[in-house]
């Protein structure tokens, strides 16, 4: 027993020395991959994408609606406003049950439209097609379909009516930002190679005001939770995920906002509605193909902030997220597990997925043990304090210490929030994260993970909707 | 470095004797605590730097404006001695930080529609900004170079190409693509140099998009000559892609010919897409028979080309053609497309040619969906 107490706090010290050393090399990489970003593209760039719609590549937008009743109006204009020259919106209302296709008829001239659905990939049936008869709404068009019960069967939906060659997969609770489409397409056009997909950077739209689906004010969330998971979500950009793309190892581009190729999407037959991370999966279903066609590519990721996302405003809220999240990541390693560490996937077989594996899915469980190892050892009296202190010090360090770079990276890009006193918020929030917030996270991780072993059926879940605008005073006077 | 050096021997001399485990511990916290003391000193820079270029930027402004008002928005040309008069005194010869600050406000003044030119060039010599950031090309780094290229290209339409020379085959390919677009724009002597030299090695659609835009600018003051001419010089198939593509763009109907011959002898799939809607825009009518001919012999995607540029002639014999095509094909997108091109020609035809035939679901809602719309 106490070989095994030795050889485990061993193990789990070189352990955090790995996530360490993992994290500091991704924090220089993705310092010269926001610096090579910047120099290459500016607003000039966008500028001659914006000038010349004859060689600007159209682009589709596709966002699932399910009871979205709140918000849909505002994200369709928001969406419809974008600054860019060829691009259709495509909403599809996943059979909701509220008024969201009503909203949608109403506010945007709608009719139903004769259409010639082909099912490209599979998803519950199409039911109608809606398109306006006004001008100003031309570019939107509404498919309506049976409900499927997950938002990669809508999605799917929309796969098979896009038009273009690539499309955004978003949210209808995500607002995006104007110039959205120009700064996610430069990558493309830049690359050596194929590019299948692009990430951007996601916040939280919690504390933001947003009017007319315009977002006017950028602010970090006023609650606890959402502003816990801004830095977070910034971490996993800014730090991670640009750090990744240098080698092209970016494990997942996120479901809430990214830009994929749709022939390749319809090749690896859509989205997978049994996934509860339909994201990462898709991501590697994609890289997958491309290795076994001996195709070259690339997952690029940009720095920008490009996407708001209603976050959890809430404890409720943020255990289904997390523990559908948990549940999603264990089942991409049981779905997937041909490719961990083989050879013939490359970098997605004998980097991504290990890292994956080790430092995202094993993570929870290493600290879970841990703490229990610390209360057993704490009870015996087996604690030296000098060290314990020390290696606390050392893990608190780790976490505060990325959450400071992410933020001067974020300053580095673009200056968001219009008040430093903002920026400060966020790292006094960082410094508590390791006490209040994590915790929470590797709980409801676990509890996806038992989740998806003891096969519990269970649906998507609702997000309560708080809406973008605050509503006047005396509205429901 | 010395002192550095003691505490350094201090730190280590207080764990000597400590285990691997604290040392490595210790080193550790040494670090991230260095990063996070370098983060936050990071962030009050940037911070500062943000409240002197703004606190900058209203300086110029205050000290700038009315002048360049009466300057750039007047309907007269003034002399330079009426220019010194106005603008504020003792200015010639003006700080780096006011020279950049300046260049800004005049890109501004640039797209005001009552921008009087010469008056705004004399600007432009008086203060010698274009050759201050002629010089800023050759300083600093990559970012800082890039930046004054582009600035270069926002300050004004008419630019040595010579300006252009010393990058243009600078390693650094953001550089030098950059700079190779911006010679096609500006340059007076031999400025196709490098469409005859497949534009660049590392050539993609971003390349495209500026050397695009470049030859929109010259393509303003004087005809193009036929780009078919870099096609055959061409090994770079993207860049002849691009090329094709133009030409559909610019028009350059006395191209069909040769665009022709290069669909029978390529045979790269990508290439055969774009001659084959060029040719489309181009409304050449050999065309029609030739790729028609070739319908059966190529892939969905070249099938799709061929069927959007005998879409886009727009006669009955691209209409006689598509009819002819329209019973062989299964697949259902293609389908689509035949029905779609049809309707472009003629939509009474086709309505009575699907009625007639005994369609599908598809080619139905096709239909009614195109009349609809």
């Amino acid at each position: 027993m106490e070989n095994i107490i030795y050889f485990y706090q061993y193990a789990i010290y070189f352990y955090s020395i790995a996530i360490t050393v993992v994290y500091l090399f991704l924090m220089v990489c993705s310092f010269f991959m926001i610096e090579r970003k910047k120099t290459s593209y500016s607003r000039m760039e966008e500028n001659i994408l914006l000038k010349h719609p004859e060689t600007t590549p159209p682009i589709s937008i596709v966002a699932p609606a399910y009871n979205e009743e709140v918000i849909i109006i505002e994200n369709v204009h928001s969406l419809l406003n974008l600054e860019y020259p060829n691009f259709e919106v495509i909403i599809v209302n996943d059979g909701s049950k509220d008024r969201t296709l009503e909203l949608l008829i109403e506010n945007f001239d709608l009719v139903e439209t004769p259409y010639p659905y082909i099912e490209k990939v599979r998803c519950k049936p199409f039911k109608r097609m809606f398109t306006s008869t006004n001008p100003l709404y031309q570019k939107l068009r509404v498919v309506d379909k049976v409900n499927g019960g997950t938002k990669a069967d809508a999605m799917n939906a929309g796969v098979n009516v896009a038009n273009y060659e690539y499309f955004i997969n978003t949210d209808v609770d995500c607002i995006l930002a104007s110039d959205t489409l120009t700064k996610i397409i430069l990558p493309v056009l830049d690359a050596k190679e194929e590019v299948i997909a692009v990430g951007a950077t996601m916040r939280m739209s919690n504390g933001c005001t947003v009017e007319n689906g315009v977002m006017t004010r950028v602010a970090p969330p006023k609650h606890i939770i959402p502003t816990f998971q801004e830095t977070e979500y910034l971490r996993s950009y800014l730090l991670a995920k640009m750090g990744w793309s240098m080698f092209n190892l970016i494990p997942n581009v996120s479901g809430g906002f990214g830009l994929f190729k749709t022939n390749i999407v319809i090749a690896v037959g859509g989205f997978d509605p049994l996934s509860h991370a339909e994201d990462m999966d898709m991501t590697t279903r994609m890289a997958a193909y491309m290795m076994e066609n001996n195709r070259k590519y690339r997952i690029e990721q940009i720095p920008d902030t490009c996407c708001w996302t209603e976050g959890p405003p809430n404890l409720s809220v943020l255990h289904r997220q997390r523990t559908r999240w948990g549940r999603g990541l264990l089942q991409i390693f049981v779905v997937h597990r041909k490719f961990l560490f083989n050879y013939k996937y490359k970098k997605l077989g004998m980097i991504v997925f290990p890292y994956a594996l080790f430092f995202e899915f094993l993570a929870p469980i290493i600290e879970a043990v841990g703490v229990i190892t610390l209360i057993f050892l704490l009870y015996t009296n087996q604690i030296n304090f000098g060290t314990f202190w020390l290696i606390l010090l050392y893990v608190y360090l780790i976490g505060v210490t990325m959450s400071i770079i992410t933020i001067s990276y974020d300053l580095r890009v673009k200056k968001r929030y219009q008040t430093y006193g903002e920026y400060f918020r966020l790292l006094l929030f960082s410094s508590f994260e390791a006490i209040v917030y994590h915790p929470l996270i590797v709980f409801f991780s676990l509890k996806g993970y038992w989740q998806f072993l003891t096969r519990r059926s269970f649906s998507w879940g609702s997000m309560t909707r708080q809406g973008f605008s605050p509503k006047p005073a005396n509205e429901n006077s | 470095m010395e002192r550095l050096n003691y505490y350094l021997y201090y730190l280590d001399s207080l764990f000597i004797g400590s285990p691997v485990v604290i040392r490595i511990t210790v080193f550790f916290i040494i670090l991230l605590t260095t990063i996070y003391v370098v983060s936050m000193v990071r962030i009050l820079r940037i911070e500062q730097f943000r409240i002197k270029r703004s606190k900058r930027a209203q300086k110029t402004k205050d000290k700038f404006t009315i002048a360049l008002d009466q300057i750039l928005l007047s309907s007269k040309i003034l002399s330079e001695e009426e220019l010194i008069d106005l603008l504020p005194p003792d200015n010639k010869s003006i700080k780096k930080w006011q020279k950049k600050t300046l260049s800004k406000f005049l890109v501004v003044y640039k797209q005001h529609e009552d921008l009087n030119i010469e008056n705004y060039k004399e600007v432009l010599n008086y203060y010698k900004l274009l050759d201050f950031w002629e010089k800023a090309t050759t300083k600093g780094n990559t970012n800082s170079k890039n930046n004054a290229f582009r600035m270069l290209n926002r300050l004004t339409d008419i630019l040595p190409g010579s300006v252009f020379q010393k990058s243009a085959n600078v390693s650094q390919s953001v550089i030098r693509k950059h700079v190779r677009s911006r010679y096609v724009k500006y340059a007076d002597d031999d400025v196709f140099k490098y469409l005859e030299e497949n534009f660049d090695k590392e050539f993609n659609a971003l390349d495209a998009a500026r050397l695009h835009d470049s030859l929109m600018t010259r393509n303003e003051t004087r005809l193009l000559p036929p780009l078919t001419k870099w096609i055959h010089t061409s090994s770079n198939d993207k860049f002849k892609i691009f090329l094709v593509r133009e030409i559909g763009i610019f028009k350059q109907f006395s191209t069909g010919p040769v665009l022709l011959d290069l669909f029978e002898s390529s045979q790269n799939d990508n290439l055969k897409i774009e001659i084959a809607k060029t040719l489309g825009l181009l409304k050449y009518e050999p065309a029609i028979d030739k790729l028609g001919n070739q319908f059966f012999y190529v892939n969905t995607a070249v099938q799709e080309a061929i069927l959007e540029m005998l879409g886009n002639q727009n006669t009955e014999e691209a209409f006689a053609w598509l009819k002819a095509l329209y019973p062989d094909i299964q697949n259902k997108q293609t389908m689509i497309k035949i029905v779609e091109n049809m309707f472009k020609i003629s939509p009474s035809e086709t309505a009575d040619l699907v009625s007639q035939q005994s369609a599908t679901e598809i080619e139905k809602f096709t239909l009614a969906y195109l009349q609809r719309l």
